[in-house]
C-alpha cells in the first residue's frame, strides 16, 4: 500500500493545481486590469 | 524665456499596457524604462529581459519544477512497490498524471500567464520603483549638464510609469529649453502641475501658439483654479487670450468657461473672433452676457468687415 501515498500526494498536488488554476480564470483577471493595479501601486506607493 | 534651441526629439515607442515599457538587467536584475544598452546599476552590456521574457522565464521554471516533483513522486511510488503489479500500477499513475498535468497546464497557459505577470510586478513593486529611481537621477543628471533634449527623452519615457508632479514640473522646465514646433510630439495633458507651476504656464503660452488642440478640458480647468497668479505673471495676460483662443476649439468649451473668454474677448484674433460669434449666434441664450460682449466687441472693431455683418 505503501507505493499509493506518492501517487495520492501526487493526485492531490495536480487537483490542487487545476482548483487554483479554475478559480483564476473565473476571476477574469486581464492585461488591462494588472496594468492599472500596477499604476496605482506604483504611484501611490513610496515616489521615487 | 532666452537659449532656446531646436531639437529633434526621439520617436517614443508605443506599447499596450505601460509595464511592457520596462526591461530588467539580466545580471543584477536592476529595471529601467530607458534605452540604454548598458545597465545603469552595473554596467553589463546588451543583457536586457523584457516583462514578457521574465514571466516566461517564470512559467519555464515552474513547469520544470512540477515535472521534476511529479517524476519523484512517481520514482518514489516505484521504489514502494511490492509487487509488478504495483510497480505498474506506480509507472502508469506517475505518466497519466504527468500528462494530465502538462494538458491542464496548456489549457489554462493564459491564466497563468496572467496570475505569474501580476505576482511579478506585485513582488517587484519596490525594485522597479528603485529602479526608476535610478533613471531619474541619470535624468537629473542630464539637467546639471544641460544636456535638456536628453533630460527630456528620459523623463518622458519615465513620466509613463511614474506620473507623479515632481516628474511633470522638470519635463515643463525641459520643454522650455526647445524652440517648439507644430511636426514635433508634444505633451500638454501629461504636464499639468498640482499646483501653479510658472514653467507649465511659460510651456502653456507656447503650445497654445504651436499646438493649441492640445488644450483640452484639464488645461481649461487648471488655467480657471490659478487665472489670477497666471494673469499676474510677465506674459500673463497674453497666456490667457491664447488659452482662450484655443478654446474655441471646441463648442462646449465656449459655454463651459464663459466667464474666461469674456474677459478675453477684446484680445481674440479676427478669425477667432468670428468663429466665436459663429457658435453664439446658434446658441446665445445659453451664454447671453459673452453674446453680448462679443457682438459690441465685433461692431467696435470690425463693423465693416462683410463676414461680421450677421453677428452685429
Amino acid at each position: 500500500m505503501l507505493t499509493f501515498i506518492p501517487l495520492a500526494l501526487l493526485v492531490i498536488f495536480v487537483a490542487s493545481q487545476w482548483i487554483s488554476w479554475a478559480a483564476a480564470k473565473r476571476k477574469a483577471l486581464s492585461s488591462s486590469d494588472i496594468d492599472l493595479e500596477f499604476m496605482n501601486r506604483l504611484n501611490n506607493g513610496e515616489k521615487p | 524665456m532666452t537659449d532656446k534651441m531646436p531639437v529633434l526629439l526621439r520617436p517614443t515607442t508605443q506599447t499596450v499596457h505601460t509595464y511592457e515599457r520596462l526591461k530588467q538587467c539580466s545580471r543584477c536584475g536592476t529595471y529601467s524604462v530607458l534605452w540604454h544598452e548598458s545597465c545603469l546599476e552595473c554596467g553589463s552590456q546588451r543583457k536586457f529581459l523584457s516583462v514578457h521574457d521574465i514571466v516566461r522565464g517564470i512559467l519555464r521554471r515552474n513547469l520544470q519544477r512540477d515535472l521534476l516533483l511529479m517524476a519523484a513522486g512517481s520514482l518514489a511510488a516505484y521504489f514502494l512497490a511490492r509487487s509488478f503489479e504495483q510497480m505498474a500500477a506506480a509507472i502508469a499513475g506517475g505518466v497519466l498524471l504527468i500528462v494530465l498535468y502538462v494538458l491542464l497546464r496548456r489549457r489554462y497557459s493564459q491564466t497563468l500567464r496572467l496570475v505569474t505577470l501580476r505576482k511579478l510586478l506585485q513582488r517587484e513593486s519596490f525594485a522597479i520603483r528603485e529602479g526608476l529611481l535610478l533613471d531619474v537621477q541619470d535624468a537629473a543628471s542630464d539637467i546639471e549638464s544641460e544636456n535638456f533634449k536628453e533630460a527630456y527623452e528620459k523623463l518622458r519615457e519615465i513620466g509613463f510609469l511614474i506620473t507623479g508632479n515632481h516628474i511633470r514640473v522638470l519635463k515643463a522646465f525641459c520643454l522650455n529649453r526647445f524652440i517648439l514646433r507644430s511636426d514635433m510630439e508634444l505633451e500638454l495633458s501629461s504636464l499639468i502641475p498640482d499646483e501653479f507651476e510658472p514653467s507649465f504656464v511659460y510651456y502653456l503660452n507656447e503650445i497654445c501658439k504651436v499646438s493649441p488642440q492640445l488644450v483640452k478640458r484639464d488645461t481649461l480647468d487648471y488655467v480657471m483654479k490659478h487665472r489670477i497668479q497666471i494673469g499676474g505673471m510677465i506674459e500673463g495676460r497674453a497666456t490667457l487670450a491664447l488659452v482662450a483662443a484655443a478654446a474655441l476649439r471646441v463648442k462646449e468649451y465656449v459655454f463651459e468657461y464663459s466667464s474666461l473668454l469674456y474677459d478675453f474677448v477684446d484680445d481674440l484674433p479676427r478669425e477667432r473672433l468670428l468663429r466665436l460669434c459663429r457658435l453664439l449666434g446658434e446658441h446665445h441664450d445659453r451664454a447671453a452676457q459673452l453674446h453680448e460682449k462679443a457682438q459690441e466687441t465685433a461692431r467696435r472693431k470690425y463693423e465693416f468687415d462683410p463676414e461680421f455683418q450677421g453677428f452685429i
